[in-house]
């Protein structure tokens, strides 16, 4: 089985060098080149090549840009990144815009003919020096957690929740403090808004239910 | 036709004496009437024309027609004077207004003597009244400049005040307009009783305003900015004018006239202004400091460590030509080891100096890579929490979120001593917020200040201000370090230009 490929490299003598590795492989062949994003986007439309080996830094449109549209818009066509970052959050952002293979620029010849084989088959292909482990790091520490609003708290705003959820006033505070009572307020609306309470009330309730304030009684 | 005809006719030695009377009230355009209180006729001189208008012959000889000419307003009040005199009253002395010829209000002083009888009964009054309308006019119009005055006063200054000089040169407080309680707190008199105004004079500016109190009675006048302190204790500035008035037959200055306001924010925005510029000068120098450095770091890095790799590069690279077969492959071998290891090299001299990943990826992959590789160098635990980030900021906010978390976490591990770091970025509606914390040996923020504009702390503080967010560095001595940055997500400008655009249908 012949795989067709696209080349897209904005580096003349990196497509050259390219060039001689694929015409190497029999049953590879190269159907065009490109040397920036938007030239690649077309030829894919026109020539829906089954592997598109892609630079990852390219000018025009960036090679993350270039697969994001190209896996939305021809699916067909499997891609696989060429890239000189080894860091897990470029593999990973190019696997997240629809990249089936990912390989150094570093590794071999070998690695590259064997992501490409890969891809045709619609296998996932990384370089070896590529940890898998490193990249589950990576996506975890990329998960959005939830905030606990207290935490984003500063010093200052919890020791003014501390002192307005146990009655002082703003004047007691900002004396107590060595502040302005205008920042003693300032100090007040902020941590409200970031606690999401309206009223003194509600404050009261939430230094209560964080175990701020001890219930009386 | 009883009293009035009585008048009529007079003793030659009589009408001489009246003759006299008659020239004198003339004389004062004064009216002088009688008034018979049985029957309530009344004589009027000659001088009602002098006060109404009206000759005597033209008006009916009665008290009711004056009382009735009365300015409404005026007439209780005149009624219950006048009948208070009748009741146990020898004279009477009253000011009223009276409706005269023309039809207007003339202003008139009154004064009369009750005549009573053997049983003490009053049965007549004699008066003289004189037109004092103008007088009246000129009072008003006096008045009015006086509110004029007072009006220009309070526009001009916050107040004014008057002293008294004595000859010893101590000055007392004679009067000051309500704006001087506004000012101060005190009263005049609360001033007064603690030792004059320079009581409330801030104790450093004390020395010049004595100074210039002394040289001020010699008869200059002049202007000065000092602090006072006011009675709640707060410091305030205020700029003083005054003129003193010297008195040529005393040959001294027997008075102050002063007006004084109040240059508190003025004041407030000078220094502050002041301290952007110094601020602002430290910076461009510190930023010179920090460009020279890294260039020098630069220049040895790519002397020592990429230079040294190339030459070594080069010399294994000539050995080629000689070596066949094994020799040959292990010597490209060790080329290509060395390669690798240029490669390397570069890409963290490249990474340090601004991670691609910034520009490439967003903040979020930026700072994963940042805490990752930030604890692989100095074994500092970091706790990476966020909210938000799955999208990308202007360039500006990102670059600027990123080397505040930087510099943040590159304290921690120079002064902290502290085994873990929490990072936390989130973004509340329209601002990224940041939050980097320890629990390490901490420092007071105040010596750290007040030691200058610190590289670190100041350079994370100018990078929020100039996107126009702000950051707070707040630490305990043995609590540890909290660094808060608020960053507003969305650029002003951009946004009223959008706007504009919006509007104008583009």
């Amino acid at each position: 089985m012949t795989v067709t490929l696209l080349l897209a490299d904005d580096h003349q003598i990196v497509r050259q060098g390219l060039r001689a590795i694929l015409k190497a492989v029999t049953d590879f062949r190269l159907v065009g080149e490109a040397a920036d994003g938007p030239e690649a986007v077309r030829l894919v439309e026109r020539l829906q090549p089954d592997v598109l080996v892609l630079d990852l830094m390219l000018p025009g449109l960036n090679g993350l840009e270039v697969t994001r549209h190209v896996a939305r818009r021809f699916p067909r066509t499997r891609i696989v990144i060429l890239s000189m970052h080894s860091n897990e959050a470029y593999v990973v952002e190019a696997l997240r815009a629809g990249a089936t293979g990912y390989v150094l620029k570093e590794s071999g010849a070998e690695d590259l003919v064997q992501a490409i084989r890969q891809a045709a088959l619609g296998r996932r292909y990384l370089s070896p020096s590529i940890s898998e482990t490193a990249l589950g790091a990576y996506v975890q520490m990329t998960e959005s957690t939830p905030l606990d609003p207290y935490q984003t708290l500063t010093f200052r705003e919890r020791e003014v929740l501390q002192l307005t959820a146990e009655g002082h006033s703003a004047a007691e505070i900002a004396e107590r403090l060595f502040i302005s009572r205008r920042t003693v307020e300032t100090h007040r609306a902020n941590l409200m808004r970031k606690l999401g309470v309206r009223n003194q009330k509600e404050l009261t309730r939430y230094a209560v239910q964080r175990g701020i304030l001890i219930k009386e009684g | 036709m009883g009293d009035h005809d009585q008048f009529c006719q007079v003793e030659p030695a009589r009408r001489d004496s009246e003759e006299r009377f008659r020239i004198a009230a003339e004389v004062m355009d004064a009216l002088v009437y009688e008034i018979d209180l049985r029957t309530d006729r009344a004589f009027f001189s000659s001088g009602l024309r002098a006060v109404l208008g009206f000759r005597p012959e033209e008006v009916p000889p009665e008290a009711g027609w004056w009382r009735e000419r009365i300015h409404p307003d005026d007439r209780p009040g005149v009624a219950a004077r006048f009948e208070t005199a009748l009741a146990g009253g020898r004279s009477y002395d009253l000011e009223y207004r009276i409706l005269n010829r023309r039809g207007d209000y003339a202003h008139v002083w009154d004064r009369g003597r009750v005549v009573r009888d053997d049983r003490g009964q009053a049965i007549r009054v004699i008066g003289g009244t004189v037109n004092i309308t103008r007088r009246k006019q000129a009072e008003e119009a006096l008045k009015e400049s006086e509110e004029r005055h007072r009006l220009l006063s309070e526009l001009t200054s916050d107040y004014t005040y008057t002293c008294s000089v004595e000859p010893d040169g101590t000055a007392r407080l004679e009067s000051a307009t309500p704006g001087f309680t506004r000012v101060t707190g005190y009263t005049p008199d609360e001033v007064e009783a603690r030792g004059g105004w320079i009581s409330f004079v801030h104790p450093d500016d004390l020395p010049g305003t004595i100074k210039r109190t002394q040289s001020l009675l010699s008869g200059a006048g002049g202007m000065d900015e000092v602090r006072i302190i006011t009675k709640t204790g707060q410091t305030r500035w205020i700029r003083y004018s005054y003129r003193p008035i010297w008195n040529e037959a005393r040959g001294r200055v027997v008075r102050l006239l002063g007006a004084v306001q109040d240059i508190t924010e003025r004041k407030k925005a000078e220094s502050q202004l002041q301290e952007y510029a110094q601020r602002l000068q430290a910076l461009s120098r510190r930023l010179l400091q920090v460009q020279e450095a890294e260039r020098r770091h630069l220049a040895r890095e790519l002397h020592d460590e990429v230079a040294q790799a190339l030459t070594a590069l080069m010399f294994t690279l000539d050995m080629t030509p000689q070596l066949e077969g094994a020799a040959l492959r292990d010597t490209l071998s060790q080329a290509q080891g060395l390669v690798r290891d240029l490669t390397t090299r570069v890409r963290d001299l490249s990474l340090r100096l601004r991670p691609t990943m910034l520009d490439d990826l967003g903040l979020l992959p930026a700072l994963v890579w940042l805490c990752q590789r930030y604890t692989a160098q100095t074994r500092v635990q970091v706790d990476f929490q966020h909210h938000g980030l799955g999208r990308r900021f202007r360039p500006e906010v990102e670059t600027a979120a990123y080397r505040i978390v930087q510099e943040a976490l590159t304290n921690v591990a120079r002064h902290a001593r502290a085994a873990a770091a929490t990072v936390r970025v989130w973004l509340d509606r329209q601002t990224l917020c940041l939050k980097i914390e320890d629990r390490g040996a901490g420092f007071d923020p105040r010596a750290v200040r007040s030691a200058g504009p610190t590289g670190g702390l100041s350079g994370m503080q100018e990078r929020a201000v100039l996107l126009g967010g702000r950051l707070v560095v707040e630490s305990v001595p043995g609590a540890g370090t909290c660094v808060t940055a608020e960053l507003p997500v969305t650029d002003e400008e951009e946004d009223k230009r959008n706007d504009r655009d919006a509007a104008a249908g583009r």
